[in-house]
C-alpha cells in the first residue's frame, strides 16, 4: 500500500518535471521577479536613492543669497552644478539630457528675504527625473531654514564661525541590514509558494475529473492513501520549490536569508500549511476554472495584503495587523525577523499556527470526502 | 459588417460569461487600486523619527518637540535597545540619538556629535527627507547656541554669570524662534518637456493609477488573445478560414475585439479610481491617442506571442511575466529614476515607459510638444511593428490547412 502511494507521488512529480510551464512557474518566474525587484529597488533599500544629480543653475539674484544657494549646491556630494545664463538655456540643457534638473533663482531673492518674505526658487525636471527633482527641492528648502539663522547670527555678531558644529554619526551600523534582495527573495518565495499551492489544488481538481482518478478509485488502494499521496507529493514539490528559491536567491542575489536551520524549519512549516490548504481547496471545489481564478486572483490579493510586493511597514496599522493574520504575511514577517536576528523562540508561534492550519485543512478535506461518499 | 458584429458579440458574450475573466478584469484591479493607492494615500507617509533621548534635559526634550511640530513628521520616543530593530525593519525613517552630556556641550559652545541612522526605505525619498531634517536640526542648534551666547554676554556685563537653567531656557527659546521662522526659500517644482515648463503636474496617486492601468491592459489583452489559441485547438479557426469570409476581415475582427477589451480594462480602472478611491485621472485627446497606440502595440505583441506558444496556459504565463516585469522596468510602479542607469536604458524599449511619459506630459498641459510627439511616434512604431509581425505570423502559421 505504501508502495502504491509512493508510486502516486512519483507520478505527480514526473508530471510536474515534464511541464515546461509548471517548471517556469515553479522556479523561473520567481527568480526573474526577485532579480528585477532586487536590482530596481536595491539603491532605495541601501539608502542611496539618488547618488548623482546634474543641475543647470541660473542665478539671476542681484544680492548674495543666490551665490550662497549656488555654493551650497556645489558643496553637496553627488551634485554637479553647471551655470546657465538664462532659463531657456537651462531648460534646453535639461531637454538635451546634459542636465537632470534646472534651478532658477529669481532676481529679487535677496530682497524678498531681507524684507522678511519668502523667495520662490524654480526647480524644473522632465517626467523621468521626478525623484531627483524632489531631492533638489528638498535641499533648497532645507537651506532656506538655515539662512535666517545665519543672518540672525551675523546680526548679533556672536558666532563668527557660522553654523553650529554638529556631526551626525551612525550609532547602529554593523547589524544585518534589510536589503532589497533579502526582502524580495522572502516576499517572492512566500508569494510563489502560495501560487504553487493553488496550482496544486487546481491540478487535484482536474485529476479528480480525469479517467486516471476513476481507475485509481477502482484500484485496491484505500481512499485515505490517495489523499495522503496527494498531500506528500504536493508537500515535496512546495518544499523543493522553497529550498531551490532560497538557494538561488542566496547565490544569485546575495540575499541574507538567515541561518539554514531556522529557515528550513520555517519553510517546512509554511509548506505544510499551504499543502493542507491545497488539499482542502482541491477537495472542496469541483470546477477547475474557479480554482484557477482563486489561484491567480486570490493569491495576488493575499500577496499584496501580506507584504510580498510592498513592505507592510508603510501601510496603516490595521492593515499591518491583517497582514500578520494571513499565513503568507505571518511567514514573511517571521522570516524577515529571523533573517535579521536569528531567534529560535520567535518561530514557536508561527510554526504552531502553520501546523494547526495544515491539520485543520486536511481534516476538513477528509470530512468533505466522507460527506460526498455518504451522499453517493 | 455582419461577420465583424458576429465575432465581436460572440467574443464579448464569452468574456462576460467566464467568471474568471470578471475576477481578472474587475476584482483584482479594484483590490490593487485600494491596497496600493487608496489606503496608502489616506495613511501617513511622511517622516517618522525615532528619538533616543539619553540626555534627559529640557534642551533634548525641546529638540524632540520641535521635530514633532514639523509638517509631515512624526516623532516616537525609542529605547536604545529597540532602535536597531526599528531601523532594520524600516519602522522609522531615521533614528536620532541625543547622547548624554549633549546639553552641557551645547551650552559650552563645544562641537556636538549626534547619532543619526537612516533606515532603508523602498517607497519614499527617505534620503532627501532625512537630509532636510538634518539641516533643520543644524539650524535650530545654531540658533540655540547663538541665543546662549547672547544671554551669556548680557549676564556677564550685568552680574556674574547666568544659571544653567537660564541658559537652557535661552537655548530652547532660540531654537523655537528659528523653527517658527521656517524656510525662506520656497521651491516651486515644474514639469519640463522639450524646453517648456509647466507647474501643473499629475499627483503620485494619478501616476500610480496610470501605471496600474497600463499593467492591467497587458494582462487583459494577453488573456483575451489566449482565445485565439482555444480557436486553434478546437479547429474553429481552420473552419473560419475555410468559410467565404476574407482572412483579413477575420483577423481585423479579432484584433478589434482585443483592442476593445484593452480599452474596457482601462475604463474599469479609470472608473474604479474615480469612484472608489477618489483619484480622477485626466483623459484628453492626447491621452486617448497615447492609450490607443499603447493598446494596439500590446495587441500586436500578444498576437505575436499567441502564434509562438502552444497552450493558453503558456500564453497567459508569458503575458503575466511580460506585464509585471516590463511594468516594473518602465517605471509603472515607482519613479524610473530610482532604478540603476542600465535599467533606465532598458526602459526605452518598453511601451509602458513611453506611454507613461507622454501621458504625464499631456496631462500637465504639454501635450503638443516635440517630446510628447516622440512618445506618440515611438508607440506608433511599436504598434505597427508588433501588429504587422503578429498578423504576419498568424497568416503564415495558421493558413496551412
Amino acid at each position: 500500500m505504501i508502495r502504491a502511494a509512493l508510486a502516486l507521488v512519483w507520478v505527480q512529480l514526473l508530471q510536474m518535471a515534464r511541464s515546461r510551464r509548471a517548471l517556469f512557474a515553479l522556479l523561473g518566474w520567481p527568480v526573474a521577479l526577485t532579480a528585477v525587484l532586487s536590482f530596481a529597488l536595491g539603491p532605495a533599500f541601501d539608502g542611496q536613492l539618488i547618488t548623482s544629480v546634474r543641475v543647470a543653475l541660473v542665478n539671476l539674484d542681484t544680492g548674495s543669497t543666490g551665490d550662497v544657494v549656488a555654493q551650497f549646491l556645489r558643496d553637496r556630494s553627488g551634485f554637479t552644478v553647471t551655470a546657465a545664463s538664462s532659463q531657456d538655456e537651462a531648460l534646453a540643457d535639461v531637454a538635451k539630457g546634459s542636465a537632470d534638473v534646472a534651478v532658477i533663482i529669481p532676481a529679487d531673492t535677496t530682497e524678498q528675504i531681507s524684507h522678511g518674505g519668502k523667495a520662490s526658487v524654480e526647480v524644473d525636471a522632465p517626467p523621468s527625473k521626478s525623484t531627483m527633482q524632489s531631492v533638489v527641492a528638498g535641499v533648497i528648502q532645507g537651506l532656506g531654514t538655515v539662512l535666517p539663522v545665519l543672518s540672525d547670527v551675523a546680526g548679533k555678531g556672536t558666532a563668527p564661525r557660522g553654523l553650529a558644529e554638529v556631526s551626525f554619526v551612525s550609532q547602529y551600523s554593523g547589524g544585518t541590514a534589510l536589503t532589497a534582495s533579502t526582502y524580495y527573495a522572502i516576499g517572492m518565495t512566500t508569494l510563489f509558494m502560495l501560487t504553487q499551492a493553488m496550482n496544486r489544488a487546481e491540478a487535484m481538481v482536474r485529476d479528480r475529473r480525469s479517467d486516471r482518478w476513476q481507475r485509481l478509485c477502482a484500484a485496491p488502494l484505500p481512499a485515505l492513501w490517495r489523499t495522503v499521496a496527494w498531500f506528500v507529493a504536493s508537500y515535496v514539490l512546495l518544499f523543493a520549490q522553497a529550498v531551490a528559491l532560497w538557494v538561488a536567491s542566496t547565490l544569485l542575489f546575495g540575499a541574507k536569508l538567515g541561518t539554514p536551520g531556522l529557515t528550513l524549519a520555517l519553510l517546512a512549516g509554511y509548506a505544510f500549511a499551504l499543502t493542507g490548504l491545497a488539499v482542502a481547496v482541491g477537495y472542496g471545489i469541483n470546477n477547475p476554472e474557479t480554482v484557477d481564478g482563486l489561484s491567480m486572483v486570490g493569491a495576488n490579493i493575499l500577496a499584496a495584503l501580506g507584504g510580498s510586493f510592498y513592505p507592510l511597514y508603510n501601510f496603516p496599522h490595521w492593515l499591518q495587523v491583517l497582514g500578520r493574520i494571513l499565513p503568507n504575511g505571518l511567514m514573511l514577517q517571521t522570516w524577515v525577523q529571523t533573517a535579521l536576528s536569528p531567534d529560535p523562540s520567535a518561530l514557536r508561534l508561527p510554526l504552531c499556527v502553520f501546523a494547526a492550519m495544515g491539520v485543520v485543512c486536511v481534516l476538513l478535506s477528509l470530512g468533505q470526502r466522507a460527506a460526498r461518499r455518504n451522499a453517493v | 459588417m455582419m461577420v465583424l458584429g458576429g465575432i465581436l458579440s460572440g467574443f464579448l458574450r464569452g468574456l462576460v460569461r467566464n467568471r474568471s475573466n470578471l475576477l481578472w478584469m474587475v476584482l483584482l484591479p479594484l483590490v490593487f487600486l485600494l491596497v496600493f493607492i487608496g489606503i496608502p494615500e489616506r495613511s501617513f507617509h511622511g517622516t517618522l523619527v525615532g528619538v533616543v533621548d539619553q540626555d534627559h534635559t529640557p534642551v533634548s526634550g525641546a529638540i524632540a518637540q520641535q521635530l514633532a511640530r514639523l509638517p509631515d513628521t512624526r516623532v516616537q520616543a525609542v529605547n536604545a535597545g529597540d532602535a536597531r530593530h526599528l531601523l532594520q525593519t524600516s519602522q522609522v525613517t531615521v533614528i536620532l540619538t541625543l547622547p548624554p552630556g549633549m546639553t552641557q556641550r551645547a551650552l559650552a559652545g563645544q562641537p556636538l556629535r549626534l547619532g543619526w541612522d537612516v533606515a532603508p526605505d523602498a517607497g519614499a525619498a527617505s534620503g532627501a527627507d532625512s537630509s532636510q531634517l538634518a539641516l533643520d536640526l543644524r539650524a535650530w542648534l545654531t540658533a540655540g547656541e547663538t541665543a546662549v551666547r547672547a544671554a551669556t554676554q548680557q549676564h556677564t556685563t550685568a552680574a556674574g554669570g547666568p544659571a544653567a537653567e537660564r541658559l537652557q531656557q535661552a537655548f530652547v527659546q532660540g531654537m523655537a524662534r528659528a523653527a517658527a521662522t521656517g524656510t525662506v526659500l520656497q521651491p516651486i517644482t515644474r514639469l519640463t518637456v522639450s524646453g517648456q515648463a509647466q507647474t501643473t503636474d499629475i499627483s503620485d496617486a494619478q501616476r500610480a493609477v496610470i501605471g496600474l492601468g497600463l499593467m492591467f491592459i497587458v494582462f487583459t489583452v494577453f488573456g483575451s488573445t489566449g482565445h485565439l489559441l482555444q480557436l486553434f485547438a478546437s479547429g474553429s479557426w481552420d473552419r473560419l478560414l475555410a468559410s467565404p469570409t476574407p482572412r483579413w476581415l477575420l483577423i481585423t475582427s479579432y484584433a478589434l475585439c482585443f483592442f476593445i477589451v484593452g480599452w474596457l480594462q482601462y475604463a474599469i480602472l479609470y472608473a474604479g479610481a474615480r469612484w472608489l478611491i477618489g483619484v480622477a485621472v485626466p483623459l484628453g485627446a492626447m491621452q486617448v491617442l497615447i492609450l490607443t497606440l499603447f493598446i494596439l502595440a500590446i495587441c500586436g505583441l500578444a498576437l505575436c506571442v499567441s502564434t509562438l506558444v502552444r497552450s493558453v496556459e503558456l500564453h497567459m504565463a508569458a503575458g503575466s511575466f511580460i506585464a509585471v516585469a516590463t511594468s516594473m522596468l518602465s517605471g509603472a510602479y515607482w519613479p524610473v529614476d530610482i532604478e540603476p542607469g542600465w535599467m533606465q536604458h532598458l526602459a526605452w524599449f518598453m511601451p509602458q515607459s513611453w506611454a507613461l511619459q507622454g501621458f504625464r506630459a499631456a496631462a500637465a498641459g504639454l501635450g503638443f510638444t516635440s517630446a510628447v510627439w516622440l512618445s506618440v511616434g515611438v508607440l506608433a512604431v511599436f504598434a505597427l511593428a508588433f501588429f504587422a509581425a503578429g498578423v504576419l505570423r498568424l497568416s503564415v502559421s495558421r493558413t496551412r490547412i
